[in-house]
């Protein structure tokens, strides 16, 4: 698949693109944007960084959303956790 | 897979979280992740963030990379994703601006791409290829410009070969079609290494 129309595109677009390079600065920003923990860059792909209980908890009742909006997570622990109890008992 | 894994002991070092291995690796691969994803999105600010991006994912990442395997099919792999997904975001976006600008040019056939001054030949071939059609137009980078076999732009892009070579054939005709290719039109190289 080599004509003399292959050797052209292969050659304009490599001359092309030598001429192009990052901004100056772009490797002391990544070195910097990486050292900084985890939270503080964010990847497209947020679902990694996303806490533990904000995947696992079911929002689903007026209660659940209660507990969402007034943000009382404690609360929610401690369902977990009587209802535990309640299994042992 | 025809690629070598020449980056083994920077990327255990980048597993321990180095970020001396990550400046290393950068030096090493910039120019192939900058261009490849210049190409692909034909915008230069685009291209500086996927770099960034690619290579803070790598950082992040590196953990569940396996030392013995080349590192270059995952930053190819990588770099046409994000790029990818720049381009279709982006159509989105300026959708509803290009068609008020197509409306505006009532001639309706030129591109903003062809608009733009031709006086650079190789440059125009850029731009040929920034027209084609996103999955064309990534095949044609990852041959063309980088060089890698059919084989391992299907391994790269998780797609059969035979979707590659049908992509990478209507890419070649659209391209001679836009350039309108004749024999005298093929230059001397010039091409300088990175």
């Amino acid at each position: 698949m080599s004509d003399p129309s292959d050797q052209y595109i292969r050659r304009a677009l490599k001359n092309w693109s030598s001429r192009q390079r990052p901004q100056a600065n772009s490797r002391a920003r990544l070195l910097l944007v990486a050292s900084a923990p985890p939270q503080h860059f964010s990847l497209e792909d947020a679902a990694e960084n996303r806490p533990y209980l904000d995947i696992f908890k079911p929002m689903e009742g007026p209660g659940d959303r209660a507990i969402e909006l007034y943000d009382l997570s404690w609360l929610l622990s401690a369902q977990f956790s009587l209802a535990r109890l309640g299994r042992v008992t | 897979m025809m690629l070598q894994n020449n980056d083994r002991e920077i990327i255990l070092q980048l597993k321990g979280g180095s970020l001396e291995a990550l400046g290393t690796l950068y030096d090493h691969h910039r120019q192939m992740v900058y261009r490849t994803a210049l190409m692909i999105t034909g915008d230069n600010q685009a291209a500086d963030d996927l770099l960034q991006d690619v290579f803070l994912r790598l950082f992040r990442f590196a953990g569940n990379f396996d030392a013995e395997r080349p590192l270059e099919p995952w930053l190819y792999r990588m770099t046409t994703n994000l790029a990818y997904d720049w381009v279709k975001r982006r159509r989105g976006l300026v959708s509803s601006l290009e068609d008020l600008a197509d409306w505006l040019i009532s001639s309706g056939k030129n591109t903003p791409y062809e608009v733009v001054e031709q006086q650079d030949e190789w440059a125009q071939v850029q731009m040929a290829v920034s027209s084609l059609p996103l999955n064309q137009r990534v095949v044609v980078v990852l041959y063309y410009l980088n060089d890698l076999s059919i084989q391992d732009v299907a391994e790269i892009l998780e797609v059969p070969v035979g979707t590659v070579k049908s992509r990478l054939h209507y890419g070649r005709l659209a391209l001679k079609r836009k350039l309108g290719f004749t024999q005298e039109m093929v230059p001397d190289l010039s091409y300088e290494r990175p």
